[in-house]
């Protein structure tokens, strides 16, 4: 039922539209009629203000003869980090990949491939389906952006799944942390360092000291913590007035996550006690948990149509975030996909040719299983 | 004998011509002028070629007209940051901007003093024996232009920085030696929601090393700063670089390459403990100096203050000048003070009664330095 020609050279059509963050206008316009074509009704979201795109996330709907069926959402997003610009994207035996110094897009337009050629078979092949939403999202790489600035009163699903996994087919992202992005300024006193470093507080001392003292990396199975940045100072004479770092906490337990970043905090507060520094502290829950059941009826679908199909089917975890975080935090119960992405967010990145078809045949079969089941 | 209207009027003048570090042509071209106007024979050496600047050293000499041992006296050119667009403000005896600028009396008050002092022996027909005019280049970004002095072309073997804040009569015969510091480390980099303990955390490591050591004010005669920190590219990446910008100072010349290894054997043990990597890099900048009371130079010093009725104040200072760069080159130099204020920063001010006192000063010192 697949037509695997049709699949790869809609893939490589969109890999050639650069889409680097906020600038996806070109990449949604082409997405809007091709879904036109399929018998969507197509939106454009007012995302926009929210996000700094050039677009707005491009939101379908494929209506359903079955009323009562499972309302089904399915998710890629249409950014790509970059280098994205002029992407040559390129049939290497089994594998795609990208010629010249570009990433290839495959996260995330394998998934959005896989989603197109699904709806034009379960068309073509008449199979019963319920209401079927399609969300293609901005800004996903840059911090989930378009799907937190979804206008969700334009959807109307019960489950939800997302492309976004490395993994083949068969992987299904059923738990994922909660994070917290956390951003401390050290507020100290200049001085000259030669002549009276006395009346100087060191600001880069007091972060560096009481980042010494932080539980950081893995802190157990389910959480990590990390500070990734750090900058301050004007001069190796002067001593240091400002320093920032910038880090995060990871959990797939809330209270744990809660517990982690208020250590943090604590920790550098009882080191600017001691050094009389003063702090500017930030700390933003960047996005909610995945935390699904394997008796959920997303992940019994999921898990069924991978059974149906032979596919290795591995319930896991992931470390990573994604726009399914963001839609659990809405209500809707998502799951996240395994479509066999490889070396991403590198020049390096491609996809085997067997995992994108697999992606593709595989949301028609879990199509099929929403269709029989009567909500 | 000091003018005063026209020592001040010239260092108004001159602080309007912006000539931070590198870009000092402006001033050096209108000193230059000044000088040949008024009899000295002037040169300019290639010092700007060797750290990127657009000018060199000036160095001007009056050839003495009785026996006296040869003096030098020095000021700098550049000012440590861009002053355009400089809005003076003058009263109640004390020039300052409006806020917006530094006022350059750093070093600007040592050049309009040498000027005034030029000036009054010419037109009081003064004895004084050989005198070295030396206008620096390059000093606030770390002695670069006395560091590139052609010093066998001078002949003086004693002599006097006009380069410190305070009031006239302060006399610097005491500053410490200073290394700068680069360090470097290396960790690894991982995911650090999927598999951080895969990571070795650079930042984290620096952290340690910073909780171990002793900054600051060491003991009385050493300090130690890390100045500068900048590491790791994304709150989502285990980093693995960061790097530390700093320094240490010592009294005593010796400590300071002492101070550096102690810290380098600490931070070589730390950064092994946590399994990263260590590029670590100390660069002497320049030489502690300390002069004698009982030396000529303070003598001869002390003599000028009687002579115009100043009190002498010596100190040490904590900081660097051209005088570390001349007494390590074994010429006798202390650092005088011409009465500024809050140097480097938009707060800088200058006492104008201090400068004509400061002035009168070295006048007095070059009379009193004949036999």
């Amino acid at each position: 039922m697949i037509n695997e020609d049709r699949l790869i050279n809609e893939f490589l059509e969109l890999c050639t539209i650069s889409s680097e963050s906020k600038f996806e206008f070109d990449l949604a316009q082409v997405l809007v009629k091709k879904l036109k074509d399929i018998g969507c009704s197509v939106y454009i979201d007012n995302s926009q203000e929210k996000t700094g795109s050039n677009t707005g996330n491009v939101i379908a709907k494929l209506e359903g003869k079955n009323k009562e069926a499972v309302k089904i959402l399915f998710s890629s997003h249409m950014d790509t980090v970059k280098p994205g610009e002029g992407v040559k994207p390129t049939l290497d035996n089994s594998i795609i990949r990208s010629e010249g110094e570009t990433i290839l897009g495959g996260d995330d337009k394998g998934g959005i491939a896989a989603i197109l050629e699904a709806l034009k078979v379960i068309k073509e092949s008449r199979i019963n389906h319920g209401d079927i939403y399609i969300v293609f999202t901005v800004c996903e790489e840059i911090g989930l952006l378009g799907a937190k600035g979804l206008e969700l009163s334009k959807i109307n699903v019960d489950i939800g799944y997302v492309l976004d996994s490395d993994g083949s087919p068969g992987v299904i992202i059923s738990k994922g942390p909660a994070q917290d992005k956390i951003n401390i300024e050290v507020h100290g006193k200049a001085a000259h360092a030669g002549l009276c470093p006395e009346e100087g507080i060191n600001a880069i001392a007091v972060a560096a000291r009481a980042i010494a003292k932080m539980k950081l990396g893995r802190i157990d199975e389910e959480t990590t913590a990390n500070i990734g940045m750090i900058s301050g100072g004007k001069a190796a004479n002067i001593v240091p007035e400002y320093a920032k770092m910038e880090g995060e906490a990871r959990s797939l337990d809330i209270e744990k996550l809660n517990k982690t970043t208020e250590e943090i905090v604590e920790i550098t507060k009882k080191v600017a006690d001691k050094y009389k520094a003063k702090l500017v502290i930030d700390v933003e829950r960047v996005y909610p948990a995945i935390s699904l059941r394997e008796d959920e009826l997303v992940i019994k679908i999921a898990s069924n149509a991978a059974e149906n199909l032979g596919y290795q089917r591995i319930i896991k975890s992931t470390g990573g975030g994604s726009d399914a975080n963001i839609f659990n935090g809405f209500g809707i119960p998502t799951a996240n996909l395994g479509i066999g992405m490889n070396k991403v967010h590198t020049t390096d990145e491609y996809i085997e040719i067997k995992d994108l078809v697999n992606s593709s045949k595989y949301l028609v079969e879990i199509i099929k299983e929403t269709g029989g089941i009567l909500i | 004998m000091i003018n005063q209207q026209r020592l001040v009027d010239t260092f108004i003048e001159i602080i309007k011509i912006d000539s931070p570090s590198k870009n000092e042509r402006g001033i050096a071209d209108y000193l230059k002028g000044k000088l040949t106007e008024l009899g000295l024979e002037v040169k300019e050496d290639k010092a700007g070629e060797k750290f990127g600047g657009n000018t060199g050293n000036i160095i001007s000499k009056l050839k003495g007209n009785t026996n006296g041992k040869a003096l030098f006296l020095s000021s700098h050119l550049d000012t440590v940051s861009s002053n355009q667009g400089i809005e003076i403000v003058n009263n109640e005896g004390i020039i300052r901007t409006k806020g917006n600028s530094i006022l350059g009396a750093d070093d600007k008050a040592g050049i309009a003093a040498l000027l005034e002092t030029i000036r009054c022996i010419k037109e009081n027909n003064l004895k004084h024996g050989d005198l070295e005019f030396i206008f620096t280049v390059g000093e606030e970004l770390g002695l670069f232009g006395s560091k590139n002095l052609q010093f066998d072309e001078l002949n003086a073997k004693v002599g006097f920085v006009i380069d410190s804040g305070g009031k006239a009569g302060t006399v610097i015969t005491k500053a410490p030696g200073q290394l700068d510091i680069i360090v470097e480390i290396h960790g690894k980099e991982a995911h650090s929601g999927v598999n951080p303990e895969d990571g070795i955390n650079a930042i984290q490591i620096a952290g340690k090393v910073l909780a171990k050591l002793k900054l600051g004010r060491i003991d009385e005669n050493g300090t130690a700063n890390f100045g500068i920190i900048n590491g790791g590219k994304a709150i989502n990446i285990v980093p693995d670089y960061v790097k530390l910008e700093g320094e240490v100072r010592n009294f005593i010349d010796k400590e300071v390459e002492n101070q550096f290894e102690e810290m380098k054997k600490k931070i070589e043990g730390i950064v092994e403990e946590n399994k990263g990597q260590l590029d670590i890099k100390g660069n002497r900048e320049y030489h502690s100096f300390e002069i004698n009371e009982d030396s000529e130079i303070i003598s001869l010093t002390k003599k000028g203050a009687k002579k115009c009725g100043i009190e002498v104040t010596i100190q040490s200072r904590g900081g660097g000048s051209d005088a570390n760069i001349f007494n390590y080159q074994g010429l006798s130099t202390v650092n005088l003070g011409i009465g500024y204020k809050g140097n480097h920063s938009n707060n800088e001010e200058l006492n104008i009664e201090e400068l004509t006192k400061g002035t009168e000063l070295i006048l007095a010192i070059i009379q009193e330095n004949v036999s």
